[in-house]
Parts: C-alpha cells; sequence; structure tokens
C-alpha cells in the first residue's frame, strides 16, 4: 500500500461564513412553528385538565431552551466543525457538532453530482452539493454553504477528476 | 446456439399457462380453508367471494398479460414489452444483468414452466425484468444467453496487470451438500425469532382454519393455564411447567427451522463456470442463479452461537443488484453462497469467489483495549439497576446478589475485545467481531465506495473513533462492516489507506 496519509499535508476549506445566517433563519423558521404548535396544544390540554399545566410548561421550556441552543451556539460551532478537502484522489469531508463525522470519498467512486440550491440559499448566493456514489447508506454525501459559482467549479472539478468510472 | 459469431436475435413471450399460475397465486391461501370447508362443512363460505373475484381478476390480467407481453434479446441487450395503455419498452444492457435466477415452483413445476427474474445494478425491490412463466427450454435458452452475453473479457475480473486465467475453465462443483448438510445448517440456524414470528403467524391462520369452537377452546385453556401460574406465582410446579414448554417450544422450533432449510436448500449446489457462480437448490421451489462473480461486494461469513460451537459457518455475500431489499425480508436464500459449511473449508471457498483474494490473516490487528472498560460499565448498568430495584424491595444482603454478576460482564467485554480485530491487505479488508456469535467480513478495496470515520461523544472522551465502510447493495450483510474503538489516529490511517487504494482501482461490477 502507498503512504496512507496523503491529504494530512492538505488544509481543509471553510464553508462560506454567511451559511450560519441561513442555518440560523432555517432554524428559527422550524423553531418558531414547533413553539407555536407547543404552546397551543401545551394551551389545550390546559383548558381541558388543569392539573396539566407544570408538564406543559416543562415541554414548552424544554422546546425554548432546545430553540436557543440550536439558535445561538450550535450553528457557529456547526461552521467551526465543516471541512472538506481534496487532493487528486479522495475528498474528505468533516462535520459533526456532537458525532465527529469524517468521510472519505475516492474521487473515482463518484457517480453523478447535484448542484441544488434552495430559496434561501439563492437569497445567500450558496448552494449544495450532493454527491452520489453507488453505495447504500453513505450513497449521498453533501456540501451545503459554498458560494454558487465555487460550488459550480467544485462540481466540473470532481466530474473532471473522477466521473469516468462509469457502472 | 450459443456459439458462432452473429448470433440470431431470440424472441418471444410468456408461456399460455402464465394464464393457470396468476390464478394459483391469487388464490393458494384460501385453498387451506376451502379443503377445510368442503370435508368439514365449516368456516364461512362468504370468505371465499374474494378468492372468487380475485382468481376472475387474475385470470382477466393473466390473458392481459400474454398479449402484451413480449421480449427480444440481440447482442447487446433485452427489450421487454409490456403494458396496456401505457405501453413500456424497457432496454436492460447485456452488460449491466447482475445476476439471472431461475425459480420453479410446484405448480410450475406441475406445467412445465419456470420463472425468469434478470437483476441488474440498479436496485430497487422489483427486479428488472421478470417472466412470470416461460418454458423450462426457453429459459434455459434465454439464461444461457444472457450469461453468455453479459460476460465481459475476463479482464474485468482482476485489478489491471492481473490477468492470468484467460484460459475458459469448464464448469466445476465447488461445493455439494448432503441431506444431512442441510438440515444441519436449519437446526444450527438462529430458530427462536422465525418461530416465534411463525407461531404468530400459525395462530392467526388457525383462526381461519380451524371450527370457531376449537380456535375459542384452546385460546381459553391457554389464558386459564396463565392465569393459574400468575395466581400461585413461584411455584415448583409453575417453573418446571415454564422449562418443559421452554424445552418443546426449543424442540419444536429447530423441527420447524430443519424442515425450512431442507425445503429452501435440499440439493444445494455451487458451481462456478467461466466466472459466473451457480446455484441450485430447493425441494418443491427449485431455485436457479447464476450471478457473475465479479458483480459480489461484500462477503460475510457468519456463525451464532451454535455455529461457532460446532465449528461452522454460513457465507453470505452482497451483490450491486439488491440496493432495495429490505434487511430481513425472505431473500428466497438469493444473499447465501453456502449454507453451510466447515469452518476450516472457507479458506478454501475465498479463492472461488474472490480469485485475486491474499491469504488469510496469521494474526488480526486489535482494537483499543479501552473498549473493554466501555462494555463492562455499559454491561454493568443493567445490572446496577435490577440491584436497586431488589435493594428497594428484597433488602440489603439478599439484593445485592445481582453485583456478584458484574465481574462477568468484565469477562465478557474481555472476550468481546479479543474477537474484535481486521487486517488490511493490499487488495482486501477483512474485519471479525463477536465472541458467542462470530461476523466476518470480507470487503475488496476496489468495491470501496466511501470511507466513514465517526466518533459519538463517549468515543471523542475515550479518544477512539469507529470506521464504517461503504459499499455498494449492502441490502444482505446487515450494514456492511465497521470496527469500532479504534484509536482515532489509527482510525484516520485506516480509513486514508482504504479511500486511496480504493481510488486506485477502477470500480466495476
Amino acid at each position: 500500500m502507498e503512504p496512507a496519509n496523503r491529504t494530512a499535508d492538505v488544509d481543509f476549506h471553510r464553508l462560506d461564513p454567511s451559511v450560519v445566517t441561513l442555518w440560523r433563519i432555517s432554524s428559527a423558521i422550524f423553531f418558531a412553528i414547533l413553539l407555536v404548535a407547543v404552546v397551543v396544544l401545551g394551551a389545550i390540554l390546559v383548558i381541558v385538565e388543569s392539573a396539566l399545566l407544570l408538564p406543559a410548561a416543562g415541554v414548552a421550556l424544554g422546546t425554548a431552551a432546545l430553540a436557543f441552543w440550536a439558535l445561538v451556539p450550535y450553528p457557529a460551532r456547526a461552521y467551526r466543525a465543516w471541512g472538506y478537502r481534496i487532493d487528486e484522489r479522495v475528498l474528505e469531508l468533516q462535520r459533526g457538532v456532537i458525532f465527529r463525522v469524517s468521510q472519505l470519498l475516492p474521487l473515482t467512486r463518484l457517480q453523478h453530482v447535484d448542484l441544488r440550491q434552495g430559496p434561501l440559499e439563492r437569497h445567500f448566493d450558496l448552494a449544495t452539493l450532493a454527491l452520489h456514489t453507488a453505495g447504500t447508506r453513505e450513497a449521498t454525501l453533501r456540501i451545503p454553504g459554498l458560494r454558487y459559482d465555487d460550488a459550480a467549479r467544485l462540481r466540473d472539478h470532481l466530474i473532471a477528476v473522477g466521473g469516468d468510472d462509469a457502472v | 446456439m450459443q456459439s458462432e459469431a452473429p448470433r440470431p436475435a431470440l424472441s418471444g413471450r410468456l408461456h399460455p399457462l402464465t394464464v393457470v399460475v396468476a390464478i394459483q397465486k391469487e388464490i393458494r391461501w384460501f385453498l387451506l380453508p376451502l379443503v377445510a370447508l368442503v370435508l368439514f362443512g365449516t368456516g364461512n363460505a362468504l370468505l371465499f367471494v374474494p378468492a372468487l373475484v380475485g382468481a376472475v381478476i387474475a385470470f382477466m390480467q393473466g390473458v392481459v398479460r400474454y398479449y402484451v407481453f413480449s421480449y427480444r434479446l440481440d447482442d447487446t441487450e433485452l427489450v421487454i414489452r409490456d403494458g396496456i395503455f401505457a405501453r413500456t419498452e424497457r432496454h436492460i444492457p447485456l452488460e449491466r444483468v447482475q445476476d439471472v435466477q431461475v425459480e420453479q415452483g410446484p405448480v410450475h413445476r406441475l406445467l412445465g414452466l419456470v420463472d425468469v427474474r434478470i437483476q441488474t445494478a440498479g436496485g430497487g425491490d422489483e427486479p428488472e425484468a421478470s417472466f412470470s412463466a416461460i418454458s423450462a427450454a426457453e429459459a434455459e435458452t434465454l439464461r444461457d444467453a444472457v450469461v453468455t452475453r453479459t460476460r465481459r473479457p475476463v479482464a474485468t475480473d482482476a485489478p489491471a496487470g492481473e490477468v492470468e486465467h484467460v484460459r475458459p475453465v469448464p464448469p466445476a462443483v465447488i461445493r455439494k451438500l448432503s441431506t444431512r448438510d442441510v438440515i444441519v445448517a436449519g437446526l444450527t440456524s438462529s430458530v427462536i425469532g422465525p418461530f416465534l414470528a411463525s407461531v404468530g403467524g400459525l395462530w392467526a391462520f388457525a383462526d381461519d382454519v380451524l371450527p370457531d369452537t376449537v380456535y375459542r377452546a384452546i385460546g381459553e385453556r391457554l389464558s386459564d393455564a396463565v392465569a393459574s401460574f400468575a395466581a400461585e406465582g413461584f411455584s415448583m410446579r409453575a417453573i418446571l411447567y415454564a422449562a418443559a414448554g421452554l424445552v418443546v417450544a426449543l424442540a419444536l422450533a429447530m423441527a420447524v427451522s430443519g424442515i425450512v432449510s431442507l425445503l429452501l436448500f435440499h440439493g444445494f449446489t455451487l458451481s462456478l463456470d467461466d466466472g459466473n457462480l451457480n446455484r441450485a437448490y430447493g425441494l418443491l421451489t427449485r431455485r436457479a442463479s447464476s450471478l457473475p462473480r465479479r458483480r459480489i461486494q461484500v462477503v460475510e461469513i457468519e456463525q451464532g452461537p451454535v455455529r461457532r460451537l460446532l465449528r461452522l459457518a454460513a457465507v453470505r455475500a452482497d451483490t450491486a443488484g439488491e440496493a432495495g431489499t429490505e434487511p430481513g425480508k425472505d431473500t428466497g436464500g438469493r444473499d447465501v453462497i453456502v449454507p453451510i459449511i466447515r469452518e476450516g473449508e472457507v479458506g478454501e471457498l475465498l479463492p472461488a469467489l474472490f480469485p485475486d483474494i491474499e491469504p488469510a490473516p496469521a494474526e488480526w490487528r486489535r482494537v483499543s483495549r479501552r473498549i473493554i472498560t466501555r462494555m463492562t460499565v455499559l454491561g454493568s448498568l443493567p445490572l446496577v439497576g435490577v440491584t436497586i430495584a431488589m435493594v428497594t424491595f428484597q433488602g440489603a444482603p439478599a439484593g445485592l446478589l445481582p453485583l456478584a454478576l458484574v465481574p462477568l460482564a468484565y469477562a465478557a467485554s474481555v472476550m468481546s475485545y479479543r474477537a474484535m480485530g481486521y487486517t488490511l491487505g493490499e487488495r482486501y479488508l477483512r474485519t471479525r467481531q463477536g465472541w458467542i456469535g462470530r461476523s466476518t467480513h470480507v470487503v475488496p478495496i476496489r468495491n470501496v465506495q466511501v470511507v466513514v470515520v465517526c466518533q459519538s461523544p463517549l468515543e471523542r472522551r475515550t479518544g477512539l473513533a469507529t470506521v464504517l465502510v461503504d459499499t455498494a447493495g449492502q441490502a444482505f450483510t446487515g450494514g456492511g462492516p465497521q470496527i469500532r474503538a479504534l484509536p482515532l489516529a489509527e482510525a484516520r490511517e485506516l480509513a486514508a489507506a482504504l479511500a486511496h487504494g480504493a481510488a486506485r482501482i477502477r470500480y466495476r461490477r
């Protein structure tokens, strides 16, 4: 086997910093809906059975605490955890705040690459790259928070390097 | 048929008797209740109205299917026309064909028909092409044609530069199982889960078949027995009865498992014909499958507790064609390369599956010893819970008894640790885990798709990591190989070695 740690001397690329704001906005939308649902449901339960006031309040407070965590400290930490790097043969992604995960993709295994841009992403001029392999559980790897032009360039590069391995 | 250069295009349609097969499939679940109705006059005649409707619909569908379905096979592709309103024409490039499966159930056999299914790399639940009923002779021709035309130059079988076996090799029987082997395979498989499932199924089935009064009487007798035991509490009698019941249930489970194995695998033969693994097996339903050997993604050597004790193993494989199969679903034995084999003979079998395999490692690389502490703590947690409960209810000295099992948890952890290991060779990765039951994976590095290094919060505290290897089509071997509890640096190094090794070799399936 040739020297294993050839990627070791390449630095990780960061995502675009504006992705933190994007994550905050999308989490805010999600948790706003969730909080409204929890509060409404809790209110109905308390009206029906007043003894449920304490547990209902507990659940609502818990949700609020979770929302705070997901909105304030989490996106910044997720951003710091995210990184990707490419040498001539392997793409490596690194991410995860609670579970630390790094995924290594031999570029010859690349089947096809999707470039996706949701409405929020379009507003920030960001895009997500989805890299598909013939694998099973890890068949699709995603890199979010790339500038659209960078994502397109990265896609072209990855396809040029890897995508000649037709199944 | 399979000789001169420009081969004639092969074409045809389903056998007219496909209609009979379709009806039979629709009504077979009603046959037993029907017999009960006719013989004993029990059961509800209204039950058969859906069967009758089903049979009529199946008949019409069968007739239509016969007229709309046709196929054509030329040198490069199989074309299937199907559909009434939305006519579909499916083109299947022959080089994508993964596996040709031929099945012959009892009814098929009676009519001289077979069911042919063709799987491609696309995965998905349904086979890409399914010929529900064609004559056995036609199926043979079709199978031969597909298999010979699928065959590519041998070069794809091994990484570049290792093409030695170009000369055609005559078909060789690799493995033939006797009836005794097949029954042993059934008796030694993990039987408890399937047995419980089949008891549940039988009980539901009995509801349909048995007269209502009998069914209810059995139910009452059973619940009375349970109630009276519950009233008596822990008596010697209850314990004896329970133990006897357990033994009887286990014996029954083993008997059922042996019979199931005999039905499924009777006459199992594995042979190798120029890079194709041919398997033929089955007592009532005969199955045959030709699997190009280069399609094998991962091989798992599986030893449940009983098999490990008896130094036996089963060998299973994941192929790229089966990506969509649900785990635990009845696979009809398609994942099984050999249902039963002596542990010592696995080494001789592997080169037939992987021609370029390296010799088995002299010793396995161990994972970190820190896993012992972790497993002991995790294993002791339930013991602590039980102790707290027992101290609360029974008082201190007797209630502390479960803690005596903590050393056992430690011993089990040590044994598990010793069983865990991996070896990384030039072309193959092997992983091993399990002490009571053991599972060994053999992964050609050329089949590696993605390598993942994962650290749970607990693993981060101890500086350990888990390496997961993803390949195509991990449908049968339960999610593929993983190596737990490697020191982080070693995990990273292994992952990089696998990924770079895979990147050097073209992936062909």
